[in-house]
């Protein structure tokens, strides 16, 4: 199945019908999509920057950090791909369209 | 009178300027996005410790220390481009309910950390290395995430109203 299949399917799957017709639908995962990313962004700005040693933490107590902090990033990202994914199933032929255009390549290529 | 300003705001070369661009306000936006991250973010994880959900072993104290300037850093560009954001948007902002009740909140959220510092944070040797610090400390926790929360979904349902 190619990757525009998959994007047709979605378009018209029922599943995926309270986010193409209803507005607060839409705005409401926006809005949990947002609160995931600021999650995850804290917590990767937290570990990342103290694994580059720009103080953060004192690099001796980045593995208890980083323990201590995952499941925080892992929760957060998995709420951000889920929220990510039926905003994307709302769009989803708008997104195929733009497919490849830089900021849907950039999304790719980070994954 | 606000009324009056805001068109005022609305009618500056420079809010004209960032409206009619094409790219200015996305890309101002995108910023205020990022900075969602860096403030919402980092001021999360100081709270979640505050609440003692995470970070358990490390002090209070040198968590508040390190994160907290970059929870400033990420308030100041917040500041910033949402002022931006907001000029190019004046008139239609201003009469905006959502936009209304995020100023309200963010308002709270300013007065909490103002509070929590001069009250329940001055003693914080006295329960910097416990795993579950005092009820007020974990009450200021609360308080924050809810009102960061509330801000940022405030903030999202502008483009609805």
């Amino acid at each position: 199945m190619s990757l525009l299949t998959l994007f047709q399917w979605a378009a018209h799957a029922p599943l995926f019908a309270v986010m193409r017709d209803s507005k607060w639908g839409f705005a409401t995962v926006e809005m949990v999509h947002l609160l995931a990313l600021a999650i995850l962004g804290g917590t990767v700005l937290i570990v990342d920057l103290g694994i580059l040693g720009i103080g953060l933490s004192p690099p001796s107590s980045m593995p208890r950090v980083s323990r201590s902090l995952a499941p925080l990033f892992l929760g957060s990202l998995a709420v951000a791909a889920i929220s990510g994914t039926l905003l994307v199933s709302a769009e989803a032929l708008k997104c195929a369209a733009k497919c490849r255009r830089p900021p849907l390549r950039c999304l790719g290529i980070g994954f | 009178m606000g009324n009056w300003t805001a068109r005022w705001v609305n009618d500056t070369r420079m809010a004209t300027a960032i409206r009619e661009s094409d790219l200015v306000f996305p890309i101002i936006e995108t910023v205020h996005v990022l900075a969602i991250a860096l403030l919402a973010g980092t001021a999360a994880v100081v709270d979640l410790r505050l609440l003692g959900l995470v970070l358990k072993r490390e002090k209070v104290s040198e968590i508040a220390g390190r994160v907290l300037p970059r929870t400033w850093a990420g308030f100041a560009l917040m500041f910033v481009s949402g002022a931006l954001l907001f000029m190019a948007e004046a008139s239609k902002s201003y009469r905006n309910p959502a936009f209304r009740l995020k100023m309200l909140l963010l308002l709270l959220a300013g007065l909490n950390p103002a509070l929590f510092h001069s009250t329940v944070y001055k003693s914080v040797t006295e329960w910097d290395e416990a795993a579950t610090p005092p009820w007020r400390a974990r009450l200021a926790g609360a308080i924050s995430l809810t009102l960061w929360s509330a801000i940022i979904v405030a903030g999202r349902a502008i483009a609805y109203f």
